[in-house]
């Protein structure tokens, strides 16, 4: 097989976000395994930026993964065009054929990309790219749908229902999704049934190991606590995990039953914390990988309330922890992980909450047993090995 | 490892059954207009989702986005500057009595809450009465 370019807006080994994760692992555990891959990518510094700003220079880098990085410059857009098209979607309006074409034309895009795309294709077995909604995904793909596989990272938003995206769905060669729930979204909405597919998963380092005590230590958190890890923002519902919490307490102090029990955050962003619950809310914002770790397996259980993960590595990680898992029901990727794992419960209201809580908290064995499952079934589906296995079959498969 | 015998689904019918049976829905939630879902679209408050419409919506915009070809779009930009004097003061006119609405609207859902502390204050008191008065009867 000849080399496989993996195109995405935006890429260094530093940078957050999931579906910037998932290509880098994929890239790293590939390189790893022998496979001759480049990443494609423009000169954006990442998905926060000015996505008109050239951060980086155009041309060949080096991962320090060991697989090149090849960066192209962006064309210049019109950012307030562009946005008074998205705020359109945001607020869940339907937009129209033209404003969809400008949608695409005005967000981050590198004709240059796509050309050398298009003038280099035969050096390449494939292009996978990652996620669906952006530029290089669509354009790129377009620029040699016999060579394409998209990763898409579906979740059922304003952006998955833009007509303009049906032709890219029926052109690429395959469609690799993280979760089951993705794959039917898109099988339920689009007709992909001649497609080639597979649900594969995202892999992660399954070795990891969290020790509690060592947090307990060095943090001084000796009160059970609930851990959430990521993004501090209403678009992850942490607004309701927090205002949940806060009533959870409330309730029990009304009750004569007052609980010690802690919300712990950890990672980067902002939200407000309700000054009647400071004590109670710990935020640690970005914290090593080996605290987060310790932080997971030292807490009762992670609650997971966005309704919006195509795949939710801070589960996975939480089991792997040994801990279990409280998901959001709306969010049909973590409720299915939970449901086939037997690994975690899920709320849609407060009520839910507070019942999965006191039952997390007055049910440790079961805790365990559930964590336990959990951990075998992210050991069995991703890890890298089975993961690398798959996508290199699928890949040769298309073929 | 353990004896895995955990069914989660199992588990989430008695914790619901469980809810339904304790009437712990009967004790009200002290976040206003919310039965507990946090999302302002599923609980069927009316007052509470267009207060929640409007703090995002009040403010109208003239125009839409102009899109289409060169032609379209040069024969549409010079309609919109001809006709701006017209329509510019119309929609600010309007957007000032929308932002007024939303005000109104939102002391509505304010009030709301504070009659209901008051009917829980009062329903406290009239039950520390009927004590006293079974008390003072003895």
């Amino acid at each position: 097989m000849k080399k496989i370019g993996f195109v995405i807006p935006w890429y260094a080994d530093d940078i957050p976000g999931g579906a910037e994760m998932l290509l880098r692992g994929m890239a790293k555990n590939l390189t790893e395994r022998g496979i001759e891959l480049e990443v494609l990518t423009t000169c954006v510094k990442e998905f926060g930026a000015d996505w008109n700003e050239n951060y980086y220079k155009p041309g060949k880098d080096k991962s320090k993964f060991g697989f090149d990085i090849i960066r192209f410059p962006v064309r210049k857009r019109d950012t307030a065009l562009f946005d008074s098209i998205n705020i359109l979607l945001i607020n869940g309006h339907k937009i129209n054929d033209d404003q969809q074409e400008t949608f695409m034309e005005e967000m981050v895009n590198s004709p240059k990309l796509y050309d050398y795309i298009k003038e280099h294709k035969d050096e390449y077995s494939y292009f996978v790219y990652t996620p669906y909604m952006f530029g290089p995904t669509y354009y790129g793909s377009m620029a040699c749908p016999e060579k394409s596989v998209l990763i898409p990272c579906f979740h059922d938003e304003a952006y998955f229902h833009m007509e303009i995206f049906c032709d890219m769905y029926s052109k690429v060669k395959g469609l690799v999704y993280n979760a089951r729930p993705e794959f039917e979204l898109a099988n339920k909405y689009y007709d992909l049934e001649n497609m080639n597919q597979i649900v594969l998963g995202t892999g992660l380092d399954t070795k990891i190991e969290g020790r509690a005590e060592r947090f307990i230590k060095k943090f001084k958190i000796t009160d059970p606590f609930i851990i959430y890890a990521g993004r501090k923002d209403v678009g992850k519902n942490v607004d309701t995990l927090i205002k949940y919490f806060g009533e959870y307490l409330l309730r029990k102090e009304k009750a004569g039953k007052k609980s010690d029990l802690k919300l712990v955050l950890i990672g980067g962003g902002k939200i407000d914390i309700p000054e009647e619950n400071k004590d109670s809310i710990i935020d640690l914002g970005f914290v090593s990988i080996e605290e987060k770790y310790d932080a997971m397996a030292a807490a009762k259980f992670l609650c997971q309330p966005s309704k919006n993960e195509s795949f939710s590595f801070v589960i996975m990680e939480s089991w792997l922890c040994g801990r279990p898992v409280l998901v959001h029901e709306d969010c049909m990727v973590t409720q299915d992980f939970a449901l086939q794992t037997n690994g975690g419960l899920w709320f849609k209201d407060y009520y839910d909450f507070e019942a999965c809580t006191d039952f997390y908290l007055d049910n440790e064995d079961k805790c365990k047993i559930m964590a336990e499952t959990g951990c075998s079934y992210v050991k069995e589906n991703f890890d890298w090995d089975v993961i690398c296995t798959r996508f290199m079959d699928f890949l040769e498969k298309l073929d | 490892m353990s004896d895995n015998k955990i069914n989660v689904e199992e588990i989430m019918k008695e914790i619901r059954e469980n809810i339904e049976k304790s009437g712990a829905k009967d004790i009200p939630l002290s976040f206003a207009g919310d039965n507990g879902s946090g999302s302002v679209a599923s609980n069927g408050d009316i007052l509470h989702e267009a207060n929640e419409y409007f703090k995002t919506h009040y403010q109208i915009e003239p125009y839409g986005p102009i899109t289409g070809n060169p032609i379209k779009v040069f024969i549409k930009r010079a309609v919109r500057k001809s006709s701006s004097f017209i329509v510019k003061p119309i929609v600010s006119q309007q957007n000032n009595l929308n932002f007024h609405f939303w005000k109104v609207s939102e002391a509505v859902e304010i009030q709301r809450a504070q009659v209901e502390d008051m009917r829980r204050t009062v329903a406290e008191l009239e039950e520390k009465v009927a004590l006293y008065e079974k008390e003072h009867k003895k």
